[in-house]
């Protein structure tokens, strides 16, 4: 289960890169690919009302 | 089977590669070999491409079979009942990409299976399932509704069986079971193939075992076809990876730094610019898990190390994830000398 989700920003481009998300209190980093299955759960948690931290960048 | 009895099924290669499931003898184990409380709930993966379907986490403990095998065969999966009188089994997706020749024909599925004892395991059960919904994002946990014992579990929408799923009478010993269908359902995208015990008075400690599993065209069961070890593998790597452990050290559970990426950093406390390529190409852009220990404890996920002090550098961030590999920009805090991680890249169904 998705507890977490925070956006990465590339270090040099500063773009909206990946999430680190914390599923099943393991903390991983997700592409933003539609095809990768833990990219579409982010989606669903947002769409259930889960708000993504969003620091800018700064992590 | 030698390859000139192989019977040709007029549809597809009769010889090579015509097992359209993956890690069919449970020969990999990337995540590990034994999967517990914990590691062993219900929709989670175990031994590779495989996961478990059960009514409620922790219904089955899974390990790696290396006793309880068929003449001639090294492993099989056992599923060891551990909440009584749950029903559970496991299930593998398959690529729409690899289900090309099988949808829209005749199908069949075949494998080897045992329990330890009959008393209550004594309704085992196999499907072909279709999925017609999204290709390449079917929701993984298919189950609606167990239902009673002897029931055939209620499939989610998009979810169909192929075949009419029945108790295979499986005994203690081990014997090859044979199910074929005709994948007809409109719009099929993916196939998904479940064996599970459909009973629902078990006892703790019970045993199904099963192995060389075989979805192939074609209404005959072929021989099991083994694969080249280092083949079953790269297969298995194009869902799962585990980078920087060494073959029977697993993910979360290695404390120590051999087979770890190091990244060196430019100056005393620069960035560090590292790549990594991926051993096989991901079927996506992977999810990544990095692991580190810091000085020596058992990993933990989601950090970096540096690896002169063992020290954590924070959390770690890749920013450039890709199919191929990904490219990673490691920020010092202090005065370091690199940074040290193992990671997991995981593009499963």
């Amino acid at each position: 289960m998705i507890t977490n989700v925070l956006k990465n920003y590339d270090l040099i481009t500063k773009e909206f890169c990946s999430y680190t998300i914390i599923k099943n209190n393991i903390t991983s980093s997700v592409p933003l690919d539609p095809a990768n299955t833990d990219y579409q759960d982010i989606q669903k948690w947002i769409s259930e009302g889960g708000t993504v931290i969003d620091n800018g960048g700064n992590n | 089977m030698p390859i000139s009895q192989v019977p040709f099924a007029g549809i597809s290669n009769p010889v090579g590669f015509r097992n359209a499931l993956i890690n069919g003898d449970y020969s990999i184990a990337q995540r590990g070999t034994s999967f517990a409380s914990g590691a062993n709930n219900d929709d989670a993966y175990t031994l590779d491409r495989w996961y478990i379907l059960s009514d409620g986490n922790d219904a089955i403990d899974v390990t790696q079979e290396t006793s309880v095998v068929p003449t001639n065969q090294l492993t099989a999966i056992a599923l060891d009942v551990e909440t009584v009188n749950k029903k559970f089994g496991i299930a593998q997706i398959i690529e729409q990409k690899n289900c090309v020749g099988l949808i829209g024909n005749t199908v069949t599925l075949s494998f080897q299976a045992k329990v330890s004892a009959t008393t209550k395991l004594d309704n085992i059960k196999c499907a072909i399932v279709a999925w017609s919904g999204t290709a390449d994002t079917v929701t993984s946990d298919i189950i609606s509704a167990w239902g009673a014992e002897g029931t055939n579990p209620t499939l989610i929408a998009n979810a169909t069986y192929e075949n009419s799923p029945a108790n295979l009478n499986v005994t203690t010993s081990y014997a090859k079971y044979v199910v074929s269908a005709a994948v007809d359902t409109s719009s099929t995208k993916n196939i998904i193939v479940f064996i599970w015990s459909d009973v629902t008075d078990t006892t703790a400690g019970d045993f199904l075992y099963i192995t060389d599993v075989q979805l192939e065209p074609g209404s005959q069961a072929s021989g099991f076809e083994f694969l080249p070890i280092d083949v079953s593998l790269g297969r298995c790597q194009r869902y799962y990876e585990k980078s920087g452990w060494a073959q029977g050290s697993y993910p979360g559970s290695t404390a120590g730094y051999v087979g770890s990426i190091h990244a060196n950093f430019f100056g005393t406390a620069g960035d560090a610019f590292n790549g990594v390529r991926w051993v096989v190409t991901k079927r996506s852009a992977p999810t990544l898990t990095f692991y580190a220990s810091i000085v020596n404890a058992t990993e933990t996920s989601g950090i970096v190390i540096d690896f002169n002090s063992g020290a954590s550098l924070g959390a770690a961030s890749p920013q450039r994830i890709a199919d191929c590999g990904f490219g990673y920009v490691i920020t010092a805090s202090s005065s370091s000398y690199g940074g040290v991680y193992r990671v997991v890249a995981d593009a499963e169904l």
